[in-house]
């Protein structure tokens, strides 16, 4: 049958065939750029973080070519079970989860322990691409049809944010909602969801902590709070300002050098990169997230199924997301949550989610070959 | 595999036209989604390109921060650039109680300090391990193996921090004059505090990185212009200074006074070659009593004294009251001077010259010479020699003592000025003023500050009172060849002042104390002392001996004359003065190594502590004799000890002539080294 589909006979060709190369070099190329940025970060310390992440990168990649050999309608099969597994996991995570920093989102021992809410991000993606696209013969139009795969989003997103932690929680209901739109849902349909959503939020408002509602006053005025919780929103701005058009160069960043920038390594290692790379290292950055975004959606304009285009939207959407949360966190665009940068904030869950969601863009791009 | 062949039976047809519909969507989305990216950039041009000046600003405000570079303290020398006050960097032992926290830890911590402090209380350490601070430094001062000893522990909580640390490497030679720095570094005693202007130096502000109050870059910034403080050059020969430190031991040794003080002046420039107090104390070691820090050559006042009676007479000379062959009748040692008052002399006399009257001290002639001046020209003479005036040196609290206007003097007071009494004066002024008679009548306010240099080695302008002619030349040569009598003939109340081989002209006194509670004076209490310059026909030195209530003794002949003779004849040999009979005494090195100049015991020259000053260069001993010019006496012996050669040093200073050439030279031979003051 190889011959039938016109792929080289022997292993390494059909390896080398079946492996979508555009997505190899843009992660590698993000990959590179976070290590370096982590290095400066950490003010030189090989040994500590960066060497740390490394380990996690590898791992990374072997779980990223597995998840590429493996036929995405495996996926498709085992989709319901993974997600109900991680919905199990979320509903342990207030019983026996651990505490770290104040908020207990993690399950394992402090040393290796795993963010069930991560997971969450990528399997929810997989399930509502089946559900999806098992029911595309009755079509998702109208609202009526949407209680189902609604009520799949809102509950993961109501147990993260019950942990509490805010930011993923909306951050599933963001990754969601393209995955959604891709279908021929009535424009009225996704108006009104939007509409629901807000008005939603607005009515949350009242059920937010102090803290929570803090950081959106921070953020509209960060100056007010310049010596507390505004402190980071303008070390930031300032780290990025000081970075001007070139940068200051790697390891030369003094906002970063001398200590005035918080959270270097999870929530803010593009304020450390802006400083260091200015405007063009960031535009580079950026240009990078962007290509693995139209790449994704490129994959998806070409699946087989629908299925296939849904996972590869799902994927584009976490990218896209994450990206532009942290980063707007940094430009004071959003407010400051924990949401990480793909692959250059320091910790595994990231990475690990990151480049399974490659290795189902890869495990779909491979598929595009297939024609029957 | 078999779930792989399961999933592959599994319908997956494609519609084409909901596929369709799917791509256009999936177009439509990654429109939008690459339209937020590119607002990201767009943003991200805004702070990064277009804010960038004002936010650099901003983050240059709170990067840089400007921090204090401390000025190094200026060294105090002697006339010879013999260190006296320097300035060493030693450490001091930081702790951060936050950080060591662990019982182990904090028993660790204080088990290393206490192994290299084995005298340090351990309760001392846990008081400041429990207090909630990050930052104690501790009292203890580290030299450099006992850093390096810490260092290499890397106790975690624990570092070290230079800090400046005055130092006196002479310990208690001249600490009066000298004084101390205080524990932020300011000069509180002594030439320390008189002159601490100058020796403190300019602090200055410099640029650095800072993080949240932490100093961390520094680099790349100009030199702030930290100016080093001034050298000053004390008039002081460590020499003279020691030989004082030494007879002053002794006599207090003997006599067990409450204090006593030494001076030596240079007559003929009002410069102090010595000045000595006791009690004294270490400037290196934190003051214990207070009383040990009182200079009692300049800062105590007690009543002259029959030295005031040679004052008097040069007075009365110089008015023209008295004939120097004039005669006196002393009453028979007892007149009744006022109703209530007599005054007394403890040797009875009929008739005295006015040589006999200063040679036995005669009160009731001293009385009747003052006859002849009254009260107000008495006092007028009195300040002339500048008795009740502050005197201009530099050193810190100088009292000026108590000279009444004559109007409030009552008649038997007049007569007790005359000779010493209801006065007072400190041992410098008494210094100062016999100085008047031992210089050709001309008063030279006394200092012990011989040159103040900057950082650059320029000397640095002071104020300087002038000299004044307070007698004639005639007036002050006849009366100090008068005061010869007092050591040189039989009568004479200072014959233990002798000095071998040379004519001295001095006065002794001996003044009852004034006793506070009941008024009057006291029975036992007394304040003894001796003022002489040598040799009396051309005086080099005046050396002041004073002593405060001398136990088991009183007259100044009997407490204070032998301790004068025994420092004048040291300072003689040291200096090379000529003899009467025309010989000079002989410089034996290796006795002064032994025993005086160079020195005394517990008196060794440091040599190499900078800044060497202009003028001055380092010893080099390759190849035969150096050239010795620039070389101080102490570098000279030193030098010529270790090439085998003697030196035989002549004056005083840095060297400016050798009787042999430099270049290859015999073992054994000797160079004769003539040293002066430098300009």
């Amino acid at each position: 049958m190889s011959g039938l589909l016109g792929q080289p006979r022997d292993t390494w060709g059909r390896v080398r065939h079946s492996i979508d190369w555009v997505v190899v070099l843009l992660a590698f190329g993000m990959i590179a750029l976070a290590l370096i940025n982590l290095n400066s970060a950490g003010k030189g310390d090989w040994t500590g973080r960066v060497a740390t992440q490394l380990r996690w990168v590898a791992l990374g990649t072997g779980i990223m070519f597995a998840v590429t050999a493996i036929d995405y309608r495996v996926i498709y099969r085992v989709a319901y079970a993974t997600y109900t597994f991680a919905v199990g996991l979320l509903i342990l995570v207030p019983l026996v989860g651990i505490k770290v920093n104040g908020a207990r989102r993690w399950l394992g021992t402090i040393d290796y322990r795993i963010q069930p809410s991560e997971l969450m991000k990528v399997l929810l993606v997989v399930a509502l691409a089946r559900y999806l696209h098992d029911v595309h013969a009755k079509e998702v139009r109208g609202m009526r049809t949407l209680v189902i795969p609604f009520a799949m989003v809102l509950v993961p997103a109501a147990l993260i944010i019950n942990q509490p932690d805010l930011g993923t929680g909306v951050m599933i209901l963001l990754v969601a909602f393209p995955v959604l739109s891709v279908t021929r849902m009535h424009l009225r349909t996704m108006l009104g969801a939007g509409l629901a959503g807000l008005i939603s939020f607005g009515l949350g408002w009242r059920y937010l902590a102090d803290y929570q509602r803090k950081r959106i006053d921070v953020w509209l005025d960060p100056e007010l709070y310049a010596d507390d919780e505004g402190y980071q929103t303008i070390q930031a701005i300032i780290s990025v300002g000081n970075g001007g058009f070139f940068g200051r160069g790697v390891d030369q960043g003094t906002q970063n050098v001398l200590g005035f920038l918080p959270e270097p390594f999870t929530d803010f290692p593009f304020a450390v990169y802006a400083e260091e790379w200015g405007f063009v290292g960031g535009a580079m950055a950026l240009t990078l997230y962007l290509c693995i975004t139209l790449w994704s959606i490129n994959i998806a304009s070409q699946a087989r199924d629908r299925f296939g285009a849904l996972l590869c939207t799902g994927v584009a959407a976490l990218f896209f997301w994450h990206v532009v949360i942290n980063i707007g966190m940094v430009l004071q665009l959003v407010p400051v949550s924990g949401i990480t940068l793909p692959f250059f904030s320091a910790g595994g869950s990231n990475v690990l989610t990151m480049m399974i969601g490659l290795g189902i863009l890869m495990s779909v791009s491979r598929s595009r070959q297939w024609r029957s | 595999m078999n779930l792989l062949r399961r999933s592959q039976a599994l319908v997956m047809k494609p519609m084409a036209s909901d596929l369709r519909a799917v791509q256009r969507r999936s177009w439509l989305v990654g429109g939008v989604l690459m339209l937020a990216l590119a607002g990201l950039g767009l943003r991200s041009w805004n702070v990064a390109v277009a804010q960038h000046e004002p936010l650099a600003e901003q983050g240059n405000r709170q990067q840089l921060r400007s921090y204090k570079v401390k000025a190094s303290r200026g060294d105090v020398v002697d006339r010879s650039y013999i260190s006296l006050a320097v300035t060493d960097r030693v450490h001091k032992i930081v702790l951060n109680p936050r950080l060591i926290t662990a019982q182990e830890q904090t028993e660790a911590v204080i088990a290393a300090i206490i192994e290299l402090f084995p005298g340090e209380d351990p309760e001392y350490l846990r008081e400041e391990l429990s207090q909630d601070k990050a930052y104690r430094r501790l009292r203890m001062v580290l030299d450099d193996p006992q850093t390096d000893a810490l260092r290499a522990k890397k106790l975690p909580g624990v570092s070290l921090e230079p800090v400046p640390h005055r130092v006196y490497p002479r310990k208690l030679l001249a600490s009066h004059v000298l004084g101390r720095v205080n524990a932020q570094g300011k000069g509180n005693l002594g030439i320390e505090y008189g002159l601490d202007e100058h020796l403190r130096g300019r602090d200055a502000m410099s640029p650095a990185y800072f993080a949240r109050g932490k100093k961390l870059l520094t680099e790349g910034f100009p030199d702030p212009g930290v100016s080093r403080g001034h050298t000053v050059v004390l008039t002081i020969d460590s020499a003279i200074q020691a030989m004082a430190e030494e007879e002053i031991n002794t006599l207090v040794e003997n006599w067990t006074p409450v204090s006593a003080s030494i001076v030596v002046m240079d007559p003929k420039t009002g410069e102090v070659l010595a000045m000595t107090s006791r009690p004294t104390f270490d400037p290196n070691h934190p003051i214990e009593r207070l009383p040990q820090t009182v200079n009692q050559a300049v800062q105590a006042d007690f009543e002259p004294g029959s030295t005031m009676k040679a004052i008097t007479v040069a007075a009365a000379l110089e008015q023209g009251v008295i004939r120097k062959d004039e005669s006196f009748f002393c009453e028979n040692g007892r007149w009744q001077y006022t109703d209530e008052h007599a005054i007394k002399d403890t040797k009875r006399s009929e008739w005295l010259s006015v040589t006999e009257i200063l040679a036995v001290s005669s009160n009731i002639c001293t009385t009747k010479i003052y006859e002849r001046l009254r009260k107000e020209s008495l006092h007028r003479w009195a300040r002339r020699f500048h008795f009740g005036e502050r005197p201009a040196i530099e050193l810190p609290g100088a009292t000026a003592g108590v000279l009444h206007h004559w109007e409030k003097w009552s008649d038997i007071q007049g007569a007790n000025v005359s000779f010493g009494q209801g006065m007072t004066a400190s041992p410098l002024q008494v210094a100062a003023a016999f100085s008047v008679l031992a210089n050709d009548g001309v008063y030279n306010p006394p200092t012990i500050v011989r040159q103040v240099i900057d950082a650059d080695g320029e000397p640095v302008e002071l104020p300087r009172p002038e000299p004044e002619r307070v007698v004639r030349i005639a007036t002050a040569k006849t009366v100090l060849e008068m005061l010869e009598s007092v050591v040189h003939t039989k009568a004479g109340t200072g014959r233990n002042a002798v000095i071998e081989g040379y004519r001295v002209a001095g006065k002794t006194s001996t003044a009852q104390k004034a006793n506070h509670e009941s008024g009057g004076y006291a029975e036992d209490d007394y304040f003894a002392s001796f003022v002489g310059a040598v040799p009396a026909r051309d005086p080099r030195v005046v050396i002041l001996v004073s002593v405060d209530s001398p136990q088991g003794g009183h007259y100044g002949n009997e407490v204070a004359a032998p301790t004068f003779s025994r420092l004048g004849t040291r300072v003689m040999t040291y200096l090379g003065v000529e003899r009467e009979d025309g010989t000079r005494p002989a410089l034996d090195p290796i006795r002064l190594m032994a025993d005086s100049t160079v020195l005394v015991e517990g008196f060794t020259p440091i040599t190499d502590i900078e800044p060497r000053l202009p003028g001055q260069r380092a010893p080099s001993v390759v190849g035969g004799l150096p050239d010795l010019t620039g070389l101080t006496v102490a570098e000279t012996l030193d030098v010529c000890e270790r090439i085998g050669v003697t030196a035989r040093p002549q004056g005083t200073g840095i060297a400016v002539m050798q009787s042999l050439p430099p270049g290859p030279v015999e073992q054994g031979a000797v160079v004769d080294v003539l040293f002066e003051a430098p300009a």
